[in-house]
């Protein structure tokens, strides 16, 4: 968990942080979503102390970062930043072992966990550690920064725009897959965003920055349906609703009224009916357990529901 | 607590004030070859004198404030003691030296050290005013005009180096002009055998290392061994009638001018190879899809593109090569180096610093001026 | 890794032929007296094994003192506590441009006397401030996002030179130790002109007396030698490219 009460930081006369309060929950996916200049990368880097505050409190698991030597902090926090920063002349076994080199890890255990985090991100550990950064493609070296930063088992990860270089297919695909790690590992998770359907995406609950202070703070639909102002409104625009709809699993919302054609595959979301009602001109969709009507759709669509997982 | 706001000052103020405390500042010297009597800044400067050290100290006390205006009130205060230091130096001076002409005052390291971070200070310090330039602009008014008052009073003639220049005057002239013909000579001469090199170089991608291994060769070769060396070939073509007469061999200026010339070639190669190499190769695509022939591709163009970074080469060659023709005057060929190397000869360190002071003045110049001739073609080519 | 292999194959080949003229040097005045007609026909007073020791020597410690001394000053201006006096090191290393090495060696007497003593630290100024510039560069040009990571990553700030700064700036510090050791090889043939010995002897004394071979035997091996550094030292620096 991380707490942070009424922190301020200033650059001079720019104030980029103004007596921001934000608590992070355990195990929550928390995106802090922003234009640029907004202060959220700021944010993020007085967390893990790459940069002091001038004002304010941050505690990290109960215990105030001022009592901890910034050194200390961040070898327990993992931290993932846009262009990654592989180091080019050590291979990426190298790479992923460095923190628990620092932890003065015995070489086996450091073995064995980099072979589990390259499996985690989906990349084969034999043919994998032994590549330099140079050799990998964009979105291999964005899994390896991924895996690097988990290498010590963290349980806070902060993440600056980690996707933000990568293409967008391979932007799409990595930012599921890492949702699914994050499930899965419970981690605690500090992501900084500009793209509003990553934030959409990936977010338990998006806090929308600007001038430094917190706009609005609430989960991926309430933010959408219920924006507080225009500036939350006219950074999300119209589509943020299809984006909310992609979250949403189909068989979820399924009515027990079952239609005699081939159903969606299993996995469709809400945004895959909506489309299939659009191409087909049907009013109605089969699915593998049941079907969903176009009023239902407009209901889910415009209701207050909390995302069901 | 007490926190250094400004380093820079501090470092060069503590330098400055140690040496005005801790070293000699000048030498007295009965005549020119008996050794000279060290004198401390504070016998020289006396009580007056005590304000030097109290500007250094001034300085000190300024690096750990914060200042309004404070960039400009060092700027100030710096300009007065360079004016303060030579003033009080050279009134003081008079009344040891007391009238006896072969007697003469020669600088030790006290007087450099302080000149030297009095040097820092001052560019420093004019490059950190932002506004209200004018200040820049009288500061160094004050010091030139200053200057040139006092080299038309005989203030300085009781320096050595003085009395060196004045005993050497006509030779002194001569020299330089030999110097400064033997480093246009050499650098014209590179330019003019490396830029088509260079381009060759470009133009022929098989012939790249075959011209520039050579190029890079020949500056692996130490200076004075290429000297030397070039004496035996050029001997031999002195014995020729034609090269007899214009002068050439084996000592003199043949063997400078073409081993300076010879330096001056990868300097001015590599830069007009990476010149040309740096030419946007959708440019040219652009140029040669708007149907303009080779020859108009290099002339529009490559060359405009490629110019600035091939100048800047020979910036660097005219540098290296006022500096290597110091060598000259091992070799007989005369220029600055002669004095340079008779100084040593003669131990007479003032003999040294009437060469060496030249050298190190024009070098400076120079690279200011073909610095702003750089800006003034890059403006001219992109704008 | 061809033109490495090359470049190690000639140096082998140089540093041998070097080794034999060194310690045969009588022979090898023989030979020289073979081309060129000299009025004496003795060479060199002293073994010319005398003169290139003396020179490899002097070159030997004002390069590590320089290197030494030049790398650590580098480092310590590209910290957080030393960066503000770059523009001072910038603003020295154009002043010491200035200053041509025979200038340098030539003003050391006066202070330090004729001799080896002098020689050594004139070279040593002479050579400092390409070293330190590389340093300073090499560690600027380290990317900033690699320096983030290893920070973020907890890694103290000597770790993060250990680790990172220094391997991933080796390229171009080894770059200025090449340049340094060229013309420090350079400078101490004009060593000779202080009196400070080395094979700079022979050519001033070849000149002096309009002697070829002395000049040659002078001549030879000091360009063999700056040649078989310049070699090695790229080959190691090609060796060093870490992303090729």
């Amino acid at each position: 968990m991380i707490n942070i009460e009424h922190v301020t930081k200033k650059y001079g006369d720019f104030t980029a942080v103004n007596d921001l309060s934000l608590t992070v929950e355990s195990s929550e996916f928390l995106v802090i979503l922003g234009p640029s200049g907004c202060g959220k990368s700021t944010l993020l880097r007085l967390i893990n102390k790459m940069i002091e505050r001038n004002d304010g409190v941050i505690t990290v698991n109960g215990e105030n970062i001022d009592d901890l030597k910034g050194v200390q902090l961040r070898k327990t926090i993992g931290y993932v930043i846009q262009n990654i920063g592989l180091f080019p002349h050590m291979n990426v076994y190298k790479n992923i072992a460095t923190v628990p080199r620092l932890l003065k890890w015995n070489e086996d255990t450091i073995a064995k966990r980099v072979s589990d985090m390259l499996a985690l991100v989906g990349l084969e550990p034999t043919i994998y550690q032994v590549k330099t950064p140079a050799q990998l493609s964009g979105g291999e070296a964005q899994r390896i920064g991924v895996a690097r930063a988990m290498a010590s088992d963290p349980e806070i990860l902060l993440m600056d725009e980690p996707f933000g270089a990568v293409d967008p297919i391979n932007r799409l695909r990595l930012q599921k897959e890492f949702r699914k790690i994050q499930r899965k590992l419970k981690k605690t998770v500090v992501f900084v965003t500009h793209d509003t359907d990553e934030a959409l995406l990936l977010a338990d609950r998006i806090c929308i920055m600007n001038k430094g202070e917190i706009v609005q703070v609430d989960t991926p639909e309430n933010i959408v349906l219920h924006p507080k102002n225009d500036f939350v409104k006219d950074f999300f625009k119209e589509e943020g609703i299809l984006t909310i709809l992609s979250r949403k699993p189909a068989v979820d919302y399924a009515e027990p009224f079952e239609l005699d054609e081939n159903p969606l595959h299993q996995d469709a979301t809400m945004r895959d009916v909506l489309l299939t009602m659009l191409t087909t001109g049907q009013e109605r969709v089969s699915l593998i357990n049941g079907s969903i009507s176009w009023d239902a759709l407009l209901q889910i669509a415009g209701s207050d529901v909390h995302d069901s997982e | 607590m007490i926190t250094i706001k400004d380093k820079t000052l501090l470092l060069l103020s503590v330098i400055g004030a140690a040496a005005f405390v801790f070293l000699n500042l000048i030498k007295h010297k009965p005549n020119r070859i008996l050794p000279g009597e060290p004198y401390s800044s504070f016998d020289i400067f006396g009580n007056i004198g005590i304000t030097i050290l109290l500007v250094w100290g001034v300085f000190i006390v300024f690096s750990f404030v914060e200042l309004k205006h404070k960039n400009k009130i060092i700027f100030i205060l710096t300009t007065g003691l360079i004016i303060a230091l030579f003033s009080l130096l050279l009134s003081n001076v008079e009344a040891l030296i007391d009238g006896q002409s072969s007697a003469r005052i020669s600088f030790s390291a006290g007087f450099y050290v302080q000149l030297f971070c009095i040097y820092m200070l001052f560019s420093t310090y004019t490059e950190r005013i932002k506004n209200h330039t004018y200040i820049k602009w009288i500061g160094l008014l004050s010091i030139v005009g200053f200057f040139y008052y006092f080299t038309n009073t005989d203030a300085f003639s009781n320096l050595s180096l003085v009395k060196e220049y004045t005993i050497k005057k006509e030779q002194f002239y001569d020299h330089l002009r030999i110097h400064a013909l033997l480093t246009f000579a050499s650098v014209i001469t590179g330019a003019f055998i490396a830029i088509p090199l260079g381009f060759l170089a470009y133009s022929r991608k098989k012939l790249e290392d075959k011209i520039m291994v050579p190029l890079s060769i020949i500056e692996t070769i130490p200076t004075f061994a290429l000297f030397g060396v070039l004496l035996v070939p050029l001997a031999g073509l002195g014995s020729l009638p034609f090269f007899e007469q214009i002068g050439v061999s084996g000592i003199g200026w043949a063997p400078a001018y073409v081993a300076l010339t010879l330096y001056t070639l990868l300097p001015i190669g590599r830069n007009t190879l990476t010149g040309f190499h740096s030419v946007n190769q959708n440019v040219i695509e652009a140029a040669t899809g708007m149907g303009m022939s080779n020859r108009q591709i290099l002339q529009k163009i490559e060359l405009p593109l490629a110019f600035p970074v091939i100048f800047t080469g020979i910036r660097i060659a005219f540098i290296q090569t006022i500096g290597g023709a110091v060598l000259a005057g091992l070799v007989g060929g005369g220029g600055m180096g002669t004095f340079v190397f008779l100084g040593l000869g003669e131990a007479s360190p003032d003999l040294i610093l009437l060469g060496v002071l030249p050298i190190v003045f024009f070098t400076i110049l120079l690279d200011y001026i073909l610095r702003t001739i750089e800006k003034i073609i890059g403006g001219i080519i992109y704008d | 890794m061809t033109v490495n292999k090359k470049g190690l194959f000639v140096a082998a080949f140089l540093t041998i032929l070097l080794t034999v003229i060194v310690i045969y040097s009588k022979g090898f005045e023989q030979i020289l007296y073979k081309f060129f007609s000299s009025k004496s026909e003795n060479g060199s007073r002293t073994l010319l094994v005398v003169y290139f020791f003396e020179h490899l020597w002097m070159v030997i410690l004002s390069s590590l003192i320089a290197i030494v001394l030049g790398t650590a000053i580098g480092i310590f201006i590209t910290t957080s506590y030393g960066r503000e006096f770059k523009a001072l090191l910038l603003k020295t290393v154009n002043l010491g441009q200035a200053f041509p090495s025979p200038a340098l060696l030539a003003l050391a007497v006066p202070i330090l006397g004729y001799g080896i003593k002098g020689a050594l630290i004139a070279l040593v100024i002479y050579i400092l401030m390409p070293i330190v510039y590389n340093v300073v560069i090499g560690i600027e040009e380290v990317p900033k996002d690699i320096v983030d990571a290893a920070k973020g990553m907890g890694m103290s700030e000597v770790e993060v030179y250990r680790k990172i700064k220094i391997p991933l700036a080796l390229n171009v510090i080894l770059g200025g130790i090449r340049t340094a050791l060229v013309i420090n090889i350079s400078a101490t043939t004009l060593a000779a002109t202080v009196g400070a010995g080395g094979l700079g002897v022979l050519i001033v004394n070849g000149v002096k007396t309009f002697d070829m071979v002395l000049i040659l035997e002078g001549v030879i091996p000091v360009t063999l030698l700056a040649i078989i550094v310049e070699l090695l030292l790229k080959a190691l620096q090609q060796r060093l490219i870490w992303n090729s």
